[in-house]
């Protein structure tokens, strides 16, 4: 699933690292969602889109599309 | 909504804990008669102890410490547990068969593959009320 978490976090100044302890989770994690290894759970997700003050389709495309 | 982090263990618990299997290892072997073989593999229970402690820089050696919890990391972990469980239960019915071709009694080996299904069983049912 294509997401759009790199693009919204360089865009807010943001390093991997500072992310992750945002959302309570490693930089391995973050990391491993914006290269599209993993993917989130449906909290994570969520808070993924409030942090970024997105909604949840705004963030991720559940039909690959960028 | 809370994301699934599970609480990051102490660094230092895993490799303690792993290390004081030595105690239990030598003892069991000491009072077997065989305190050597019981050192040879209490030393490898520290020295694998030692490699979890310092290998800090090593991202799986993180996540065997379980350093690093969240979600991700419990999904690895029950994957690889998953593997392990698959390995552990192949070898034993290749033991299982082995052993009985041999004209030996397979029995050790049928009850640990029997509690194998039996765990594996229970864990489904509790699993799917649960879920």
């Amino acid at each position: 699933m294509k997401n759009e978490v790199r693009h919204l976090r360089t865009a807010g100044g943001l390093s991997q690292a500072e992310l992750a302890a945002a959302l309570k989770v490693s930089r391995q994690t973050i990391n491993a969602i914006e290269t599209e290894r993993y993917m989130p759970s449906l909290p994570l997700a969520f808070a993924l889109a409030r942090f970024f003050d997105k909604s949840i389709e705004e963030v991720f495309h559940a039909d690959g599309s960028s | 909504m809370q994301t699934a982090a599970p609480s990051p263990q102490p660094r230092r618990l895993v490799p303690l804990f792993v290390a004081v299997l030595a105690i239990p290892t030598f003892l069991a072997f000491w009072i077997g008669g065989n305190p050597r073989a019981g050192l040879i593999w209490g030393s490898l229970s520290v020295l694998f102890a030692l490699i979890l402690a310092v290998g800090g820089r090593s991202d799986t050696i993180r996540l065997l410490r379980g350093e690093d919890d969240d979600e991700r990391t419990l999904e690895l972990e029950t994957r690889a547990t998953m593997l392990t469980a698959v390995a552990l239960i192949v070898a034993l019915a290749v033991l299982f068969l082995v052993t009985a071709a041999r004209g030996d009694n397979p029995l050790v080996y049928g009850l640990l593959l029997l509690l194998a299904e039996v765990t594996h069983l229970v864990a489904l049912a509790v699993l799917n009320r649960r879920s």
